[in-house]
């Protein structure tokens, strides 16, 4: 099947208008023969197929004017059927399969800061293309400005320390932006009574890899995304696709801004290997030496504001992904407990934040219940 | 007024005449190359007439013969140059061009020049069967030593021919028997192609397409054809096979991210597969598909004309895989 294009019928012609359509869909024509009449400014001529074939579809309808270039039927080889074709769709990726592609869009995604897990590919076996990575770049850019009538807001005035924005700093405001603009979020919280968390990982102190407390938050959640398989999800339009590996990115505080490496297939990580991972990416963050693969392929991420001191806090959702987690600082609070005393507690805020496009309320409340029931009851997590 | 129009044996006829008569150590032989013949193929007519017997003179059927007397007069001062009637016959001398023509000047530690070129014709498309149709290319480009010049039109052929004679290096110079009656403009005045010096025959900013020998044309005629599809495409024509000239043709993949290298002679191992290679070695990360070739069948040129026209890519090979390249991101 080929695109039949306005031909550019003379040096200076860029549009044409296609006058009449001189076979019906399903007829068969010869090499040669004219299939259309197309009018330009200068003429008025008949355009002929280039080999035999069939009319698939008419893509333009006669009276329409379009550029050169522009595509206005769909040809077949002789003998194949009209069908109601689909418009060149991205081909989905096969579960499990490997992501194809281009080296050029790969590069060009990590330089424009384009996840590339959940991005449609429009090449053989739906490989992703330079186009697919410009396409998602242009879509990053909110479409429609949402509040075009609103007056700009006011430019702050010149006096003052002038600091040019760092690529980083650049690529943040734009994703950020990007997010809060045109996702609709929202957020569920909950104080988690992380007491036996806390003793699990006391006991593994004495182990050569000590576990931070991030790890066991990382398993949690990687169970929880695993028993919620919606939430490990990314929109896409006019579909969610659900992942098939928990990547967990971990936002990580660096000099001049913040980055997100990821910890892959982390369902499948003991605590050890997570510690490991964790360890050795946040090391890399903070002396700048991550590479692209390790900040891509997110499908959640978990921030933690705890070491600042922070009770709780709201994130902000990290596209494509579907849900961030914000965490607080363990605090030490009075709670009543089961038979109404009033006890100490080491109490964590755990916040999600959601795309409303893809979860609701109660999927949310749900999710988070299932990190809350993982770290409340701290039996399901695995050390090696 | 319009520049003269001249075959690409016109034009290599007159570049031996020139050169001839600016430097007396050039001579030819050949079978069949001297006067009043003048050579199967005319390239040679009327410089026994000029010049005399001695410096363009017949030789018996013995390609061994004619490339190790090249070889031997070339050591020793003089600059000859050797024709093979069918650049098929190179089999029967291959042993004078690899052990001997190639290797002579770096086994004697640069104590001699070898100041010669093996030239014939090649290609397919006159039904003269498997053993007269080939393109052979791959064979020379493969050896150190030697250099390896394919001109598409008559003004690269006879500006490449008279720089091959103004160096001291051994050439073979592949022409295409179905380029010789091809007419292209040729300045009056004297000028000399460069070796080593790739051409872009068209700027293009979809897709780059490097071409080579016949195919060159059948290229041209694909690049205005897909203009008018709105694909718009970078034409390079290498000219010489070795030196190659990789950097204009790694320049233009960085622009365009797609490459397709058309050549006559069989895929596999064919000049194409190095071009791809060395694309993919200096400009992976520049690539939104993989580097596609198109070539000859890799069978023995058939000799009924059907199917040898079936053997090699034709214009609408190009025209599709173009098309396919930049709408639908590659074949596979």
């Amino acid at each position: 099947m080929t695109d039949f294009v306005m031909p550019k019928a003379g040096i200076t012609m860029d549009e044409g208008t296609v006058v009449s359509w001189l076979i019906k869909v399903g007829d068969a024509f010869k090499e040669g023969q004219s299939i259309a009449t197309v009018e330009t400014d200068k003429s008025t001529i008949d355009v002929n197929a280039n080999e035999d074939g069939v009319l698939l579809e008419i893509l333009v309808p006669a009276g329409t004017t379009v550029p050169v270039g522009t595509p206005i039927a769909r040809l077949g080889r002789p003998g194949e059927r009209a069908e109601a074709s689909a418009p060149p769709a991205p081909a989905p990726r096969a579960a499990g399969a490997r992501m194809r592609i281009s080296p050029l869009a790969r590069r060009m995604a990590a330089e424009r800061g384009v996840a590339l897990e959940g991005l449609a590919g429009t090449g053989p076996g739906g490989r992703i293309l330079r186009r697919d990575v410009e396409a998602a770049a242009a879509a990053r850019r909110p479409a429609t400005a949402p509040a075009a009538t609103a007056p700009a807001a006011p430019a702050p005035s010149g006096a003052g320390r002038r600091v040019a924005l760092t690529r980083m700093r650049r690529t943040i405001a734009e994703r950020m932006t990007q997010s809060a603009t045109t996702i609709p979020q929202f957020r569920v919280s909950r104080e988690v009574d992380v007491t036996r968390t806390l003793a699990a990982r006391e006991a593994l102190l004495p182990l050569q890899v000590k576990l931070s407390f991030t790890d066991f938050l990382v398993q949690a959640c990687a169970l929880a995304l695993t028993e919620h398989p919606g939430v490990n999800a990314s929109f896409a339009g006019a579909e969610v696709i659900q992942h098939e590996q928990v990547n967990i990115g971990l936002a990580v505080a660096i000099e001049g801004g913040l980055v997100v490496p990821v910890i892959r297939d982390a369902a499948r990580l003991s605590l050890l290997e997570i510690g490991r991972q964790r360890e050795a990416l946040v090391a890399a963050a903070r002396s700048g030496k991550l590479m692209p693969d390790q900040l891509t392929g997110g499908t959640f991420t978990i921030s933690n504001l705890g070491a600042f001191g922070v009770d709780s806090f709201d994130a902000i959702v990290n596209p494509p992904e579907a849900a961030i987690l914000a965490v607080g600082q363990v605090v030490r609070k009075p709670v009543v407990a089961e038979d109404g005393t009033v006890v100490v507690r080491p109490m964590l805020s755990l916040t999600v934040t959601a795309d409303h496009r893809v979860l609701d309320g109660a999927d949310a409340a749900r999710f988070l219940g299932s990190i809350a029931a993982h770290l409340t009851q701290a039996d399901q997590f695995r050390l090696a | 007024m319009a520049m003269r129009e001249l075959t690409m044996v016109q034009a290599l006829n007159e570049a031996l005449h020139e050169e001839m008569a600016r430097d007396a150590t050039i001579f030819c032989l050949g079978e069949d190359v001297a006067d009043p013949y003048g050579g199967a193929y005319q390239i040679t007519k009327g410089l026994t007439y000029k010049f005399g017997a001695e410096r363009n003179r017949n030789t018996p059927i013995s390609e061994a013969a004619i490339v190790g007397v090249a070889v031997g007069a070339a050591q020793t001062g003089l600059r000859p140059v050797a024709e093979l009637m069918y650049m098929d016959f190179m089999g029967v001398c291959f042993d004078q061009i690899l052990n001997q023509m190639a290797k002579i000047r770096f086994m004697l530690g640069g104590q001699v020049k070898l100041p010669m070129i093996v030239r014939g014709q090649q290609g397919s498309g006159r039904g003269n069967g498997a053993q007269h149709s080939q393109s052979l290319e791959a064979y020379f480009f493969h050896t150190p030593g030697l250099l390896v010049v394919q001109p598409s039109n008559p003004y690269d052929a006879k500006g490449l021919l008279k720089s091959c004679l103004r160096q001291d290096n051994p050439v073979v110079f592949l022409e295409h028997k179905m380029l010789y009656n091809v007419k292209g403009p040729v300045p009056e005045e004297e000028y000399l192609v460069p070796l080593g010096v790739a051409q872009t025959i068209s700027e293009g900013t979809d897709v780059t397409l490097v071409a080579t020998g016949a195919m060159v044309n059948r290229a041209k005629a694909a690049v205005a054809k897909l203009a008018e599809e709105g694909i718009s495409v970078e034409l390079i024509d290498p000219r010489t096979l070795f030196p190659l000239d990789l950097d204009t043709i790694v320049n233009s993949v960085k622009r365009t991210g797609r490459c397709i290298i058309v050549h006559e002679a069989q895929k596999r191992g064919g000049i194409g597969a190095e071009i791809a290679a060395q694309i993919m070695e200096r400009a992976f990360d520049y690539l939104d598909a993989p580097v596609e070739r198109l070539a000859g069948l890799d069978i023995p040129i058939p000799y009924a004309p059907h199917l040898e026209k079936a053997t090699v890519p034709q214009e609408e090979d190009i025209l599709r895989a173009a098309r396919r390249l930049v709408r639908e991101g590659g074949l596979r």
